[in-house]
């Protein structure tokens, strides 16, 4: 039981991060960013691509990929959802699926359909525990995504309640007109707020690699329940998108262990469909209240 | 005159309804389903080049009895729901005269009626399911291996050649894995000995860490892999990474160099079942063969070394042919039918040990092991017989 939760709370950290990204996208540009894990994959073949076919350094590389990402985030929102606005909150789901399949044509096109290997950004023998309570196993790249978590949930947090730009963030996303009569540079804040979700796509594809292999879909399952461990926290709130993602995995492993591995995805979503129907807001959301 | 030409136009109207469909005075046309695009492009793709290579081959020797080889291939993407709609196409609107190299289990078994109720010969099925030969189904001719055989002979492997006391089983949950999952417990229990750990898996998944504890658990000697390339790969760096030192033994499908380059220090010591023979120093008439294979291919694709996909597509061309020499001048889907079951232990420049008859349509009962030695394929055993 012990080891499921453990197991569940390192696959459920990668959800964390997936969700991370599509709530500052969304919070802020008030955009379900559907390319987000297309984005996440063509950075993450970006990456492949300089390691092998340029010998690049494979860290070189990740902080190569990590800014192109950051900048695809920033050109994607200034040139692709602000001019469209204003005309309808479709026109920009829309601009988001355009971009799903042009990352994924391209993908295919410059580096083709077959799965790439990519290294383990740690390595190494993982630690076994044996004792009453059974055995335990903690692996080093488990380890490494829970710290990727905790340090960027820290940096948010820290980002978000004491710096004058992540106030601004906040700003924004509660009331954007507003935000803009107090002299916030919104463009700023949403380009910014792309920039990190898009970046956060890359993280989540250095992770996910190692395992998933990259190909065009490599992503597709992470977006899944990166969207429902968001909605399962609120979708509104970053604390909702870390505990969703980590609430996510663990239900996931404990169906999978104790009810079925094969109704494992659609076990944990009816449960995901019964938790929202006694919290529509989320477990972690907020209700705003207003005038009628 | 008018009785002249009265003849001629009976003569033409007799030829047309009794010419064979797809067979022409200079070719004869044939189909072939693959996925062409989308994530298995790179099976698909490989496959046809094997067919293309070898049929321009043949083709540029003027054919068989002055007949090119003209071959369609559909593009099912690997998605069951096309290779209906494609294979129907082919032999409605297409007039193929045959099937030949279909790719994927589930493509097969859906046209699997199909083909047999419109009597269309489909020689050579990128699959081992074993409905499609058992029980034998008159058009359909198998060469690969079917899962029920190779399930049966890793048991024997396991139990009596290589005395492994411990073995667990982890299969895929889909026709596939379990179709081997069956066969090898089957086989196993004649050896009265049992699997230590049995773990069924979601294809689409991917994370085992919560399953491999179970083998943890029971620390097996040899754990059989019966799991495609990437959730094969995965499962391999999953045991390893978490301190187990057991043998890993996996289907002929994932026996080809994608499988180092994806599972890259994790591929040492793996073992897999194998069909077509390995071009290795000790037995150089296999070497000379697949010298020649590849010279053949690269009359098409220049420099080119065949894939293990490309060499079963040379395989299922090269079957086809032989058959369609075999059936004589006057071509007929019968006397192809005919010419098939003729083959007994056949060999060709790739395919070996080919046998059909009148009530036997599974191309090969034999297969052997090999492994993953310093980057290399490496035989263990030589062809091992299913009794």
């Amino acid at each position: 039981m012990m080891n499921q939760i453990i197991l569940g709370l390192s696959t459920g950290a990668t959800y964390s991060l997936v969700a991370i990204g599509l709530v500052m996208m969304y919070k802020v540009s008030g955009v379900m960013n559907f390319a987000y894990a297309n984005m996440g994959m063509f950075v993450t073949y970006l990456i492949w691509w300089l390691a092998t076919s340029f010998g690049m350094n494979l860290y070189v590389s990740i902080a190569i990929g990590i800014i192109f990402a950051a900048a695809m985030g920033v050109v994607v929102e200034r040139y692709g959802l602000r001019p469209i606005r204003h005309l309808s909150h479709a026109s920009m789901l829309i601009v988001t699926f355009g971009i799903l399949m042009i990352l994924e044509g391209l993908a295919m096109q410059i580096w083709g359909t077959d799965y790439k290997a990519f290294p383990e950004l740690i390595t190494g023998s993982p630690y076994v525990f044996r004792g009453d309570f059974g055995i335990f196993v903690l692996r080093r790249q488990d380890i490494l995504i829970f710290s990727i978590l905790i340090a960027v949930s820290i940096a948010l947090l820290i980002f978000t309640r004491y710096t004058k730009f992540g106030i601004a963030v906040r700003a924004v996303s509660e009331n954007e007109e507003i935000a803009g009569y107090m002299g916030i540079n919104v463009g700023s804040v949403l380009a910014f707020s792309w920039g990190f979700g898009a970046s956060m796509a890359a993280v989540v594809g250095i992770v996910a690699a190692p395992k998933v292999f990259v190909s065009p879909t490599m992503l597709t399952y992470y977006q899944i329940q990166g969207f429902t461990a968001a909605v399962l926290g609120g979708f509104e709130t970053f604390t909702g998108a870390v505990f969703g993602g980590l609430i996510l995995g663990v239900i996931e492993k404990l169906v999978g262990n104790y009810i079925s591995e094969g109704f494992k995805a659609t076990i944990s979503l009816v449960i995901i469909i019964i938790v929202l129907i006694f919290f529509p807001k989320g477990l972690f959301g907020r209700n705003v209240r207003g005038r009628a | 005159m008018k009785r002249l030409v009265s003849i001629l136009v009976l003569l033409v109207l007799a030829v047309s309804i009794f010419a064979e469909v797809g067979v022409y005075s200079n070719k004869v046309v044939i189909g072939s389903f693959q996925a062409m695009s989308g994530p298995y492009a790179v099976i698909g793709q490989e496959m046809t080049k094997g067919m293309k290579a070898y049929f321009n081959w043949i083709n540029k020797r003027g054919g068989v009895y002055g007949r090119k080889i003209e071959l369609i291939v559909a593009d099912d993407q690997l998605n069951p729901a096309k290779t209906v709609v494609e294979v129907k196409r082919l032999v409605e609107q297409d007039k193929v005269f045959a099937l030949v190299g279909g790719l994927g289990t589930y493509g097969c078994l859906a046209v699997m009626d199909y083909v047999e109720q419109n009597k269309v010969p489909f020689v050579y099925q990128g699959s081992g399911a074993s409905q499609l030969v058992l029980p034998p189904k008159k058009y359909i001719f198998a060469v690969q291996p079917d899962y029920t055989l190779e399930g049966a002979l890793i048991a024997k492997y396991v139990a009596e050649i290589a005395k492994f006391k411990n073995p667990a089983i982890v299969y895929m949950n889909n026709d596939v894995g379990l179709e081997g999952y069956a066969a090898f417990k089957q086989e196993l229990a004649k050896y009265k000995m049992t699997p230590s750990v049995e773990i069924s898996y979601n294809p689409a998944d991917t994370d085992y860490s919560g399953l491999v504890i179970r083998l943890v658990d029971k620390n097996p000697d040899v754990v059989v892999v019966y799991g495609l390339l990437t959730d094969t790969v995965r499962w391999v760096k999953t045991i390893k990474d978490y301190g187990l030192n057991s043998k890993i033994i996996t289907t002929y499908a994932n026996a080809d160099p994608s499988f180092m380059t994806l599972a890259g220090k994790y591929a040492e010591g793996v073992i897999f079942t194998g069909w077509v023979p390995l071009a290795t120093p000790d037995r150089p008439e296999f070497v000379r063969d697949y010298q020649r294979a590849v010279s053949i291919y690269q009359e098409t694709y220049a420099k080119e070394i065949p894939s293990s996909y490309a060499v079963a597509g040379f395989i299922a061309a090269e079957v086809f042919t032989e058959g369609l020499v075999r059936a004589g001048k006057n071509l007929t889907r019968e006397g192809l039918v005919k010419a098939l079951e003729s083959f007994n232990n056949w060999n060709g420049i790739l395919s070996k040990d080919i046998t059909w008859g009148p009530n036997l349509r599974r191309g090969k009962s034999s297969l052997y092991f090999l492994a993953i030695k310093g980057n290399q394929f490496v035989p263990l055993t030589d062809l091992i017989q299913y009794k």
